[in-house]
């Protein structure tokens, strides 16, 4: 290859345009990159206040009577209307797990954030008790 | 066209052809970098928020009977179980000079804002520096007060 000022210059042209694509792939890459990244924060947003409700049913006494009418209401009355929640309790004052759930099932590829907490049951008998909870976007 | 013609223009073609790219592609880098140190910056609130929000609701504190001896406190918390909050050691925070909490929490060059509220959004207590800067993270938590449910409301900003 022959041009009229000899092969320098092609070469040199060459170099930048290879140099400048390069610097282009990164700028793409990392633009690419910077929109995909997800904000964290609405899922620990969701996750503690899935934990905040169920330690806040504990320190009022919902979980000592069990009940499962007043437990879905004061979860009603905690939960943001963004959000429906599952929750499974467990112990050794139950003979079967109780379940209230306050809307439909997730579809899709939708985060779950879940929790669980042990709590003590003072009466009719001493006892224990695990409260499992998963929470969801709408 | 003479060889010098030739060499002049293919360099002022070059210029160019340099100059089209070099501009947008510095303007964009710049771009760039400030996204994602705005983005760094803000998940660096967003953490700080959510763990001092834990710390304030879930602990005691240290020592667990720090608002009988504030000057020998070495971490706060207003906590008397997990998520129920002491009215006593509420009073000894409103108590506090913000500047002395600052300190206590580690907030760093935040600053920070305690709401308490029922349900129906009536203030129970507010403690700190209103919103006043250019960024901020606001964190709702449910926890209980003398056996009723409020929210505590902490806010971090700079």
């Amino acid at each position: 290859m022959n041009s009229l000022f000899g092969n320098k210059g092609f070469v040199l042209s060459m170099d930048a345009a290879v140099a400048i694509s390069i610097v282009i792939v990164v700028l793409v890459i990392s633009s690419f990159y910077l929109s995909r990244s997800e904000d964290s924060l609405p899922k620990v947003q969701m996750m503690k206040t899935g934990s905040d409700i169920i330690a806040v049913l504990d320190n009022e006494g919902f979980l000592q009577s069990s009940n499962a009418t007043d437990i879905k209401g004061e979860i009603n009355d905690l939960l943001p209307p963004a959000y429906n929640m599952r929750v499974s309790i467990n112990g050794t004052f139950l003979s079967q797990a109780l379940i209230i759930e306050t809307g439909t099932e997730p579809v899709g590829a939708t985060f779950i954030g879940g929790g669980k907490r042990f709590f003590v049951i003072t009466s009719p008998s001493p006892g224990y008790g695990i409260i499992k909870f998963w929470i969801w976007l709408k | 066209m003479s060889k010098a013609q030739i060499g002049i223009l293919d360099l002022i073609i070059a210029a160019v052809l340099f100059m089209a790219v070099a501009i947008p592609s510095v303007y964009f880098w710049n771009l760039t970098r400030d996204r994602l140190i705005t983005g760094m910056d803000y998940s660096e609130m967003q953490v700080k928020a959510f763990q001092l929000s834990d710390l304030l609701i879930k602990s005691e504190g240290k020592p667990t009977k720090w608002e009988n001896t504030i000057n020998e406190t070495l971490a706060l918390g207003l906590a008397e179980s997990d998520r129920a909050i002491s009215p006593q050691k509420l009073s000894a925070l409103n108590a506090t000079s913000y500047n002395t909490t600052r300190k206590l929490l580690n907030v760093g060059i935040y600053s920070f804002k305690i709401r308490l509220t029922n349900p129906g959004n009536e203030p129970i207590m507010e403690y700190g520096k209103n919103f006043t800067g250019q960024s901020s993270v606001v964190i709702e938590r449910y926890v209980t007060y003398e056996g009723e449910k409020i929210i505590f409301e902490f806010t971090l900003w700079k």
